[in-house]
């Protein structure tokens, strides 16, 4: 009676430990999907500035506005390549919900090089005039925007 | 047997071509017709032919380039109208309503007859593109005549020739060149739009790749709902449209890039107006999938 307690106990201890396994396997590149989505949290949050004085909901400061722009021209510009493993798309098991990254970045013949290029050419002009004024930080914004929706336009899913 | 316009219904009216111009762009009419991927001037060549995936089948976008033989250049300027407001072809048959004139027919004859003097000053296109590749029974043409019965009116909107005000420029702007409900509202089994949940948000009716058939994503709520968007201020709202950004500066992706950038090339009292309309309209919860 008591081996036989024993030997389920066993059992049921097994299960849990290989459901525990298999439950962090669920979300293969969990590192890089969380950073790079953080990179992009940075690129969001510095933009805001930017943005706000563009907009005029924040008096234009010419220190802020640098700060900004040098920050976005930083992060933009950081080596990226770990972060974008081939098999971290949408479609790969356990990614739905987790990225919205689209496999075809990584299909052959894909422009993600040359709108990564795009996108800092713009950030690079932006970082160059933004503390010389309002009107020269607003005529770099349509350019940045452009970048942006570069790669979001074939490469990002409907989060929705 | 189709109503078609007759020519005395059509005032005369000596052309704008600044506004057709603008009405070109508010219509997206470059989106559907130019080559896909087209970019700059390559976006006044509607050479035609882009393909778009549905669950009825395959669309093809035909050549509207002024040239005589394979794109609209031997149509009169009646023929035009009743293609944009009816949905008719010069030889009567029915268009699909994947071709949005449910909200063109809310475009006023003047500034179609601006439109199509525009479109008559873009260079003509050789090109031939293949016809639909439809399932059955959509493949019945005439079937679009009994939907028609149905749904052509509900999209009907309020015609002002001289807005009065800016939510009724953005009322006119929204509900008949930019045909934002085509996407926006979610439709019934029969493709018509749902009128009660308008702006709403919907899964798009554009598939993704694969042999799934799957929606390639969901479109969002643009009511002033909090699941739409509620907290946005209207300066938020044609800022966006203005250059692609939302108010957290997250930027717009998929296929409201291209959507944008028409709106982007609108004078800002257009972008104005379309985001007074959106503030103003009724407020409703996404669909629960």
């Amino acid at each position: 009676m008591k081996n036989l307690l024993l030997l389920t106990l066993a059992t049921v201890a097994l299960g849990v430990t290989t459901v525990v396994a298999f439950a962090q396997d669920d979300v293969p590149f969990k590192k890089q999907i969380e950073a790079r989505q953080a990179v992009m949290t940075i690129y969001k949050f510095n933009l805001g500035t930017l943005g706000a004085m563009a907009k005029g909901e924040m008096p234009y400061d010419a220190t802020q506005a640098s700060a900004a722009a040098d920050n976005l021209l930083a992060a933009v510009t950081m080596s990226n390549g770990a972060m974008w493993p081939a098999g971290s798309d949408m479609s790969a098991d356990g990614l739905e919900g987790v990225t919205w990254a689209k496999a075809e970045i990584w299909e052959s013949g894909s422009k993600v090089g040359e709108k990564s290029g795009d996108l800092k050419a713009a950030v690079k002009a932006m970082s160059a005039v933004a503390g010389d004024g309002l009107d020269a930080l607003r005529g770099k914004m349509g350019d940045v925007g452009k970048g942006c929706k570069g790669c979001h336009e074939s490469f990002r899913a409907s989060d929705d | 047997m189709p109503q078609a316009l007759k020519a005395e219904q059509v005032p005369t009216h000596s052309a704008d071509l600044k506004n057709g111009e603008l009405i070109f762009w508010a219509g997206g009419c470059a989106s559907c017709h130019a080559a896909p991927e087209a970019e700059e001037s390559e976006l006044l060549q509607l050479s035609g032919g882009a393909e778009l995936a549905t669950p009825f089948g395959v669309f093809r976008s035909p050549n509207i380039s002024p040239d005589p033989r394979f794109g609209i250049g031997n149509w009169s300027m009646l023929d035009f109208i009743n293609a944009m407001v009816k949905g008719l072809s010069p030889e009567l048959e029915h268009y699909y309503p994947a071709f949005p004139y449910p909200h063109y027919q809310n475009i006023t004859f003047e500034d179609l007859i601006d439109l199509k003097t525009y479109l008559d000053t873009l260079p003509a296109s050789a090109n031939q593109v293949a016809d639909h590749e439809l399932r059955f029974p959509y493949s019945f043409r005439r079937g679009v005549g009994l939907w028609k019965r149905g749904y052509l009116e509900r999209n009907r909107s309020l015609q002002t020739a001289n807005p009065a005000t800016p939510i009724d420029r953005g009322r006119y702007l929204v509900t008949g060149p930019g045909h934002c409900g085509a996407c926006h509202t979610p439709r019934d089994a029969f493709g018509g739009e749902i009128a009660d949940r308008f702006l709403a948000g919907a899964e798009s009716l554009e598939l993704a790749e694969g042999p799934e058939g799957e929606s390639s994503g969901n479109i969002p709520n643009i009511t002033p709902h909090s699941d739409g968007i509620g907290n946005w201020s209207e300066a938020d709202i044609s800022y966006s449209l203005e250059s692609g950004f939302d108010p957290d500066f997250d930027s717009f992706g998929g296929s409201m890039v291209e959507v944008q950038e028409n709106m982007a090339r609108l004078p800002t009292a257009d972008r104005a107006a379309i985001a007074a309309y959106l503030k103003s309209i009724p407020a409703h919860p996404s669909n629960s999938p």
